[in-house]
């Protein structure tokens, strides 16, 4: 039965309240205080005229290489500012929040120390800059933000007429019926189940270059369960088996030390703390959240051993072990974003993500359905004044990253793949914001002649964050297709999969499919977009499957690559399933699961005419593999 | 749009740079090998909390091109500093800048044909460390070939070697202690 419960509404921009919102108005007086206090010891020298060394260290501090301009050194003083720039960008990269003041208040003494033919004009160049600059800035800020204010007057004039479908609790039989892999879709499957089938302890396949920014493994591990979650969900709700086993293959091996480790770093000089702990902390919802949503998908879908006492321990040696569990996760964020001043609150030391904060909203409203939790509306209000007033320009484009204690940001976040990637995970929890920044985006988007999607040319949409790669447009399309899909528009959904297929290309030696030069990320991501459909993500999350996929048969055993499961559903005491050969012909043997004890049920396209389950509800049959292989079993 | 620019152009030339040093692209994509899964067998692993962490192969590299990329940063970096001032070479050697210059990046290739042995990350910055203290104190109090006046400069020059060969030598004490592989790019 399908339960309508949708609503239309329509989403303006919010009206703005002042060019800097007010969080980060008190982050940017703090900022403005640190440096004024750097000013003033800069300063000091110079007004009690002491010798060349001591105002030329002042000079550093109140400018990176002020110093050694005033002590005759201009190279050192380019290099000390490269040298500046270059901490500032390794501090947003890995954290380590003590990089810029080393370098900065180093470099002042050391020009303190090298002080050769002073030349007095740069005291006055070295004390005016900074302020100069951050006057600068603040004009171009203000210019910019009215033209964002104009122009969302613009987008608000037109988005009155809009109307946005809210989705609401699909009923059961989930808004669209459960859909067939295509062969194709069980090529693209395949690569991500070889990933997943590894031995436990072994990542080929994986991009491996570094485990702190987005070629992480930990990434491609929450995007593998991701996609396979979708692709149980869309297509084969009614199969467990070596499905189940390959999501848990990716939760479980989130809890290698390799995986996890680099939170002790990071929590070192970042934070100047020793907790290696990667849950019990203030930061690293890059973990807590994706991995919490990972495992939400896999209980909605499968069953509940993640939330059992210990269940996720993270163990660094024989002595110390993290225990944790998926209830675990749910409750540190909770207390994170509770802790927060934006609510929102930093993946690295210092800097938050408007992208990861949705998974860790996910993990809440998941873990509240799951658990009977009240976790998300404790803190709806709050989330959702933040996304729309702190991390929101007025023209509508989402704020990708913001630093927590000086409140600075900046545009690279703010490019289309970033913003389709951030509305796809906040159509959960925030389906309005979701689908008027789509709407938003789509409006830049361009087709190639054959009719192919095309994002705005800029860098920050050529970049594959999974690998670093800059000029490929997969991520770019992977992002695109997800969104479109989850927003229900399918135009544009099959615009960004003719734009992905390009790329494609195929084993030569197992038929798994994946498209060219595209990172393993920017693959499963692609795969999570394929296996979607109109509001999969929320339905998933928010609304969980309908019961009678939980109480009715399954297919529980199957051998991979052998049989490849194109679709299998139940209505709660009949299955279907469609089948394909992954490794040519073959008589298979297929074990199910969730029926009657001691019931005999009929098959159709088996060996077997009928099969009696156990007493433990099991039951075991044949079947002969060529091709597309339909099988019904229905109880007598 | 500039820093955009700007910060991509960074990414892109230490990923490449990276990858130069390594000997492979880290970023070089490939399918998985087939997996296989048959009816019956234990799922995954023992149980999530009686899992530890076991050896993956270690990413290994010819110790070879880190000391390559440490000579001609070396180079790079004399040059700099004799241009700012904090540093003089010695004008009576025939040949000059160009003979330092070519004796230093024979010792690059040299060392990229020679030394080949395949090391562990933290190990080769033990021996990039090590191998940028011993090259500069050959050079400037051996061979004399560079003169650095400020006595603060020239230690700090040779220390930086000194101590990254003894925070990487920390590193590899703990993870040899702890018998995991190391944090970071070693999957």
């Amino acid at each position: 039965m399908t339960v309508l419960t949708d609503h239309v509404t329509t989403v303006e921009l919010p009206s703005t309240r002042s060019a800097i919102p007010s969080v980060t108005a008190g982050r940017f007086r703090r900022l403005g205080l640190t440096y004024a206090f750097f000013w003033a010891a800069g300063a000091l020298p110079g007004f009690l005229g002491l010798s060349d060394g001591w105002v030329a260290a002042g000079l550093g501090l109140a400018l990176p290489g002020g110093g050694f301009l005033y002590g005759g050194h201009p190279v050192w003083a380019l290099g000390v500012i490269a040298a500046v720039a270059v901490s500032i960008f390794v501090w947003w990269a890995l954290g380590p929040v003590v990089l810029p003041p080393l370098v900065w208040i180093g470099s002042a003494v050391a020009s303190g120390l090298m002080v050769g033919q002073v030349h007095g004009w740069a005291a006055p160049l070295a004390l005016c800059t900074i302020p100069a600059i951050a006057a600068c800035v603040y004009i171009v800020h203000r210019v910019r933000y009215a033209a964002q204010v104009r122009r969302g007057a613009e987008l608000n004039e037109r988005l009155r007429e809009v109307e946005f479908v809210i989705t609401g609790p699909p009923g059961d039989d989930v808004r669209v019926p459960v859909a067939e892999h295509s062969e194709e879709d069980l090529a693209h499957l395949r690569y991500a189940l070889d990933l997943a089938l590894q031995p436990m302890d072994r990542f080929d396949g994986f991009t491996r270059i570094d485990q702190f920014r987005e070629a992480a493994t930990r990434y491609q591990l929450n995007a593998l369960g991701y996609s396979l979650s979708m692709s149980q969900f869309t297509r084969t709700p009614a199969f467990t088996g070596y499905l189940a086993v390959a999501q848990r293959n990716a939760i479980e091996k989130m809890l290698d030390r390799r995986v996890w480790g680099y939170w002790a770093l990071e929590n070192a000089w970042g934070n100047l703390r020793f907790g290696r702990d990667p849950i019990a902390n203030s930061d690293n919802i890059m973990l807590t959240g994706f991995y919490g949503v990972m495992v939400a998908m896999y209980e909605s879908l499968n069953d509940d051993r993640y939330s059992r006492p210990g269940a996720l321990t993270f163990q660094w040696d024989d002595a110390t072990a993290f225990v944790h569990d998926y209830p675990g996760l749910a409750t540190a964020v909770h207390r994170s974003m509770t802790a927060a001043p934006f609510t929102l609150y930093p993946c690295e030391p210092n800097w938050i993500y408007t992208v990861c904060n949705t998974f860790g909203m996910n993990t809440l409203l998941s873990h509240d359905r799951l658990h009977g939790s009240g976790l998300f509306p404790d803190l709806e209000a709050r989330l959702r004044d933040s996304y729309e007033h702190e991390f929101l320009r007025p023209d509508g484009r989402i704020i990708g990253v913001r630093s927590e204690n000086y409140g600075m940001s900046w545009n690279f976040w703010s490019g289309s793949a970033v913003q389709l990637t951030t509305a796809y995970w906040l159509h959960a929890a925030l389906p309005d914001i979701a689908q008027r920044t789509w709407w938003i985006i789509r409006e830049t988007l361009a087709r190639r002649p054959d009719g192919s999607a095309v994002l705005p040319r800029s860098l920050a949409n050529r970049v594959d964050p999974g690998n670093y790669r800059l000029g490929t447009e997969v991520y770019g399309m992977a992002a695109t297709l997800m969104a479109a899909r989850e927003m229900g528009d399918e135009e544009w959904a099959e615009a960004a999969v003719q734009s992905l297929e390009r790329h494609a290309e195929s084993s030569p030696t197992t038929g798994a499919r994946r498209y060219a030069g595209g990172s393993a990320l920017a693959n499963l991501w692609a795969n999570l977009g394929r296996f979607g459909r109109h509001s999969a993500v929320r339905d998933l999350l928010v609304f969980g499957p309908p019961e009678a996929w939980r109480r009715g048969p399954v297919l529980a055993e199957a051998d991979y690559p052998d049989v490849l499961v194109a679709r299998a559903v139940t209505d709660g005491s009949r299955l279907d399933l469609v089948l394909r050969p992954g490794n040519g012909p073959v008589r298979a043997r297929l074990g199910l699961g969730g029926l009657v004890p001691d019931r005999t049920y009929d098959l159709r396209g088996a060996v077997e005419p009928t099969v009696v389950a156990s007493s433990d509800g099991t039951a075991k049959f044949h079947v002969e593999l060529g091709g597309r292989h339909e099988i019904a079993v229905s109880p007598r | 749009m500039a820093c955009c620019v700007a910060i991509a152009c960074v990414v892109a030339a230490v990923r490449a740079a990276w990858a130069w040093i390594l000997g492979r692209d880290p970023a070089e994509e490939v399918f998985p090998p087939a997996a296989t899964w048959r009816s019956g067998r234990v799922a995954g692993m023992p149980a999530p909390n009686t899992s530890f962490p076991t050896s993956g192969p270690i990413a290994e590299t010819p110790i070879g091109r880190p000391l390559a990329a440490t000579v001609v940063v070396y180079a790079l970096l004399i040059h700099l500093l004799v241009a700012t001032g904090a540093a003089r070479i010695d004008e009576s050697m025939p040949g000059g800048w160009l003979a330092r210059d070519a004796v230093l990046l024979g010792l690059a290739v040299v060392l990229m044909g020679v030394a080949s042995r395949p090391m562990s990350m933290p190990s080769a910055l033990v021996c990039v460390g090590a191998f940028w203290f011993v090259l500069g104190m050959v050079d400037m109090h051996v061979a004399s070939g560079v003169e650095i006046p400020s006595l603060i400069v020239d230690a700090a020059f040779h220390l930086s070697g000194w101590w990254l060969a003894v925070a990487a030598a920390g590193v590899l004490i703990v993870e040899r202690r702890a018998e995991t592989t190391p944090l970071g790019g070693s999957l």
